[in-house]
């Protein structure tokens, strides 16, 4: 074993950890001309190749930060058009040819652990869905969301088997993204950015409308559950600092119901 | 420029578990696990930034645990730690402090001498079901063998964020969406997970729990004294029922933190390093 600089070990875990596994995910789509012969089945090898993209952005702004080692050519990942659309134009290289950035290694380190925990499973299935997946398997899962929407807004005690909560969990907390939307930082193409696809911003707008009606039905349950926790609040406080005397004369008329503003 | 003291590695398993390794040689382990829809990296990631200033965290590896609070349950993940942890503590494989051939720092092989169990939130009720069913298993082993050896995790000292062991204020929907944000406690709703009803006021597991801890400690006041968490609140917390077990330290609060900023330092905000380093209140 050999003991090395911090940024030497960085770039090696960097590298065996996440750009490996996702040149290995990428390889099946390496070859293809246009997205709009992503299948479902590669839709994932394409979302690996963005991220692929994504990570070199990393490696670039690492370098500037100084968080990875500039002494060493950083590999350009292979763009094929159809991910291009998909990713900002970035980084801005200064004259040396490296990024220009504010950050330094410690605060660099810290997004980039971030950018890589936002990529949970539902997360990734979100993107993959909104930027790659083809029209007909994007308006299939669209309408299960839209399904359980309808059941929800019906019914909103209703409980729902893990499976098909997993199967649109990607529109609900799969759809928010944990990580600061900066458009200096290599992730920022994840977010809802200006320069989305057509196609990307439409699947988003039709999701997010469905969203709003679940929203709405929760809203409608947890407002319900404050008023009667409001209400069971009152009752314990009247019990504790009313005389009983004074009691039954104010169980005759409630007064002072907490407004709804539910502050998420 | 700021330079990172610490190098992250992913462990290979269990999913999820991330290790910052320090430079300097450890002596101790500090073992973060986060709380209600939190992530290993999103609630703790300024800690290491504290070792900066803070010569107590040079000297700490520091072992972010990552599970899914949608899907997992309290049961589950403590089993999970109750497992894995002692592969870890005393004794870390070397081959984790080493990729490609490559470290950082020399590292004697020594163990660890100390080790440090950090919770927020839910992270706090997973710690303590953690403790009571070691504690539980070695009290059992004792029965048939009074000489069968203390486990290390029972060496540790235990420091909770705004535990979650009283489970949270608001029932239902309400509740977890102030735990959290709207849209996991959309997903738990539907689901209704395991962790969303064991969190519940007056959850079976939650009281289960407190028992169990309570007698242990009553039994075995000074063996199991990592039974007895340390605590600091957030002040205010709005989010969970503020109250300790009655084995546990006489606990503290954070004034103007918030049941989600409690656990996370900051250069104007120093309580929690100074927290976890003195296991007391600071």
């Amino acid at each position: 074993v050999t003991v090395v600089a911090p940024k030497w070990f960085r770039r090696m875990t960097f590298t065996v950890e996440w750009v490996e596994p996702l040149r290995a995910a990428a390889a099946p789509v390496r070859d293809l001309a246009h997205d709009e012969l992503i299948t479902t089945e590669q839709s994932g090898a394409a979302l690996s190749t963005a991220l692929l993209v994504e990570a070199e952005y990393w490696m670039r702004l690492g370098q500037a930060a100084g968080y990875f080692p500039t002494n060493v050519d950083v590999e350009a990942e292979h763009r094929p058009v159809w991910v291009r659309i998909h990713l900002p134009e970035w980084p801005p290289m200064s004259a040396s040819g490296m990024p220009e950035t504010d950050l330094d290694a410690l605060a660099f380190g810290r997004a980039l652990d971030q950018a890589r925990h936002d990529l949970t499973a539902d997360r990734r299935e979100h993107l993959r869905l909104t930027r790659f997946a083809p029209n007909e398997e994007w308006y299939e899962r669209l309408e299960e969301v839209k399904q359980i929407a309808r059941l929800f807004a019906r019914n909103p005690a209703v409980a729902l088997p893990d499976a098909t909560v997993d199967r649109i969990a990607w529109s609900l907390d799969g759809a928010e993204s944990q990580i600061a939307d900066d458009p200096e930082l290599p992730a920022h193409w994840r977010s809802a950015f200006a320069g989305l696809s057509q196609r990307t911003r439409r699947r988003i707008d039709e999701v997010e409308e469905v969203r709003k009606s679940i929203a709405q039905t929760a809203l409608s349950v947890a407002g319900d559950e404050r008023i009667t926790a409001q209400v069971h609040s009152n009752a314990l406080l009247a019990e504790q600092q009313t005389p009983r005397r004074e009691q039954d004369s104010e169980e005759k008329g409630s007064n002072g119901f907490p407004g709804l503003g539910l502050g998420f | 420029m700021p330079d990172p003291t610490h190098e992250r590695r992913t462990l290979a398993a269990p999913s999820g578990w991330v290790i910052y390794l320090s430079h300097d040689q450890p002596t101790r382990l500090v073992v973060f696990v986060h709380g209600f829809m939190g992530d290993p990296i999103g609630t703790w990631q300024r800690f290491p930034g504290g070792a900066r200033d803070r010569a107590w965290w040079r000297a700490c590896d520091m072992l972010f645990v990552g599970y899914d609070s949608v899907r997992d349950n309290i049961t589950g993940v403590a089993a999970r730690l109750r497992r894995w942890l002692p592969q870890l503590y005393p004794q870390l494989d070397p081959r984790i402090a080493e990729i490609g051939g490559m470290a950082v720092g020399t590292r004697d092989g020594s163990p660890y001498a100390e080790l440090v169990l950090v919770g927020h939130s839910l992270g706090g009720v997973v710690l303590r079901r953690v403790l009571a069913d070691v504690a539980e298993g070695w009290l059992r082993q004792r029965e048939a063998d009074p000489d069968a050896p203390r486990p290390h995790l029972l060496a540790a000292r235990l420091c909770l964020f705004s535990p979650a062991s009283a489970g949270f204020r608001a029932a239902g929907l309400l509740g977890i969406a102030q735990a959290s944000s709207l849209w996991p406690a959309i997903n738990m709703y539907l689901r209704r997970s395991s962790a969303y009803t064991d969190l519940q006021p007056e959850s079976p597991i939650l009281a289960a729990t407190r028992n169990r801890t309570e007698a242990l400690v009553e039994a075995s006041p000074g063996d199991l004294d990592v039974l007895r968490a340390r605590i600091l609140w957030a002040s205010p917390d709005n989010v969970v029922v503020t109250e300790r077990y009655s084995s546990d330290h006489i606990d503290d609060a954070a004034d103007g933190t918030s049941h989600s900023s409690v656990c996370k330092p900051r250069a104007a905000y120093v309580d929690p390093w100074a927290f976890v380093e003195g296991g007391g209140p600071p």
